[in-house]
């Protein structure tokens, strides 16, 4: 699923089960609300990542059913009512297997891609 | 009661969670958008577009168990259907719900309390001779045809030997019925009368499956339970039996009402056989139901501590069904109150109070 940005080359689609890497990683930064998570994913990747900002949030429970990461309310930057998720300690051990697991996976491609 | 509006309201929370979530996504993300130079308008559309779909907002309700199946799975962790208000709430919503897809509630009311309201209503004439007895002639083939041509009523049918019933024509007086009878027919005995119809339901049949309800229950309650029958055992089991008898009673109502109203009730209840089958019927469905509530009831009623009347948990059988006369299979539930052990077999059933799993003999 890709889309055409503003200079023309296509966003890529991500690949299922990375979304959750991605938002563990931008919590390492502090407590995020929903919005604020999806921003930030956005600035990282350059608008790379076509992903609707609604399927953060099935992503955000799941993890927090899962226990690697908790929510609690709290007063954004526009003095608003929000839910600012962070990360728990077992997301942090998820997260370092996560990113532990991409780095082999990118080692593989690579490799592959090299020798093919 | 109270587990099922905690659960309700934990699965409410849920659900204004996504609610606000979603909510405070799209202002914010309108809010920069305005900010980039768009107008409010496009940017709430364009905020909803980026959004995605209504799936995600489904999906995201299905992870946070705030659609149905969450509903269902914290009823479970609840223990609601443990709960004593569970059946008495169900039973009332039942009630509740027949009579609102009744075609006639007020009727089914009636039927029930009695005629409290409503008017009678002159459904059709009744014309009889005076003095008519077994001894008596009856009316006569030649003054039932010079019946059936008057001006004043039409539809005359022969109703047993000496009365004839029929369709009284729009604002006619009895008085004018009368007159045109004995003049036609020459007999000055003839007279006529209001046949009236009581609005309500017939819950005859419905109110022997109440009584047998009652005795069943009655029955049951006193020669199979604990001999130490508790006050709450019996305000309980009289409650419940009330509730399931009037709830068949309704659904009696409401079936009498809609096969009345059915294409061919007209011509089925023309004869009296077919009006029997057609009762017969509808009283074997009627007992049935009753059958099936009362076997509920009771069930759930042996699964319940006799002091606190909260479902028994934690089933354990112990021993063996293949040995039934050295190791009979025995099996052990438990009250969370902590006032006793029900302990059951094959013949026989005691609930021994003041034991918990952690003292007396079944202590490991």
């Amino acid at each position: 699923m890709s889309k055409e940005r503003q200079d023309g080359e296509a966003s890529i689609g991500l690949l299922q089960g990375t979304l959750d890497l991605l938002v563990l990683r931008v919590l390492v930064a502090g407590p995020l609300h929903g919005y604020a998570i999806a921003r930030r994913l956005g600035e990282l990747s350059d608008e790379w990542f076509s992903v609707d900002e609604g399927s953060l949030y099935p992503c955000l429970y799941r993890m927090e059913k899962k226990g690697w990461i908790r929510s609690e309310t709290g007063r954004s930057e526009n003095n608003r009512r929000a839910r600012f998720y962070s990360l728990t300690k077992s997301g942090t051990e998820r997260l370092e297997a996560e990113q532990e697991g991409w780095r082999r996976f990118q080692a593989a491609m690579g490799r592959v891609l090299r020798r093919a | 009661m109270p587990r099922l509006l905690s659960a309700l309201n934990e699965w409410l929370e849920r659900r204004a969670r996504m609610r606000e979530e979603r909510q405070f996504h799209l202002e914010r993300a309108s809010a920069d958008l305005r900010a980039l130079g768009l107008t409010a308008r496009e940017a709430k559309r364009m905020a909803r577009i980026r959004f995605g779909s209504r799936r995600n907002s489904q999906t995201g309700l299905r992870e946070l168990g705030g659609d149905l199946r969450g509903l269902a799975n914290l009823f479970r962790a609840h223990r609601v259907a443990a709960s004593l208000w569970f059946q008495p709430i169900v039973l009332l919503a039942a009630g509740a719900l027949i009579f609102a897809v009744s075609p006639s509630p007020r009727e089914i009311a009636e039927g029930l309390l009695g005629r409290t309201f409503g008017a009678e209503v002159r459904e059709a004439v009744a014309l009889s001779v005076y003095g008519a007895g077994p001894a008596s002639p009856g009316i006569t083939l030649t003054e039932l045809a010079s019946l059936q041509s008057m001006a004043t009523v039409t539809r005359v049918e022969s109703f047993g030997p000496h009365q004839v019933l029929a369709q009284p024509v729009k604002g006619i007086t009895l008085a004018a019925i009368t007159s045109e009878a004995v003049a036609r027919t020459g007999n000055r005995g003839f007279y006529a009368a209001w046949i009236l119809r009581q609005p309500g339901i017939d819950t005859t049949a419905a109110k022997v499956v109440w009584l047998l309800a009652a005795l069943y229950g009655a029955f049951f309650l006193y020669s199979r339970l604990h001999r130490r029958v508790t006050l709450p055992w019996l305000l309980y089991a009289g409650s419940m039996a009330f509730l399931h008898s009037a709830v068949s009673i309704v659904a009696w109502a409401l079936a009498t009402q809609l096969w009345s109203r059915a294409p061919w009730s007209g011509k089925s209840w023309q004869t009296p056989t077919t009006a029997g089958l057609s009762f017969s019927l509808l009283a074997v469905i009627c007992l049935l139901v009753a059958a099936v509530q009362c076997r509920y009831w009771w069930l759930d009623l042996r699964r319940r501590c006799p002091v606190c009347l909260d479902r028994l948990l934690l089933s354990q059988t112990q021993g063996d069904a293949s040995r039934i006369v050295l190791g009979a299979a025995i099996t052990e539930s438990v009250c969370a109150q902590g006032h006793g052990i029900l302990i059951e077999s094959r013949w026989s059933r005691d609930f021994r109070r003041g034991h918990s799993l952690f003292s007396g003999p079944t202590c490991v």
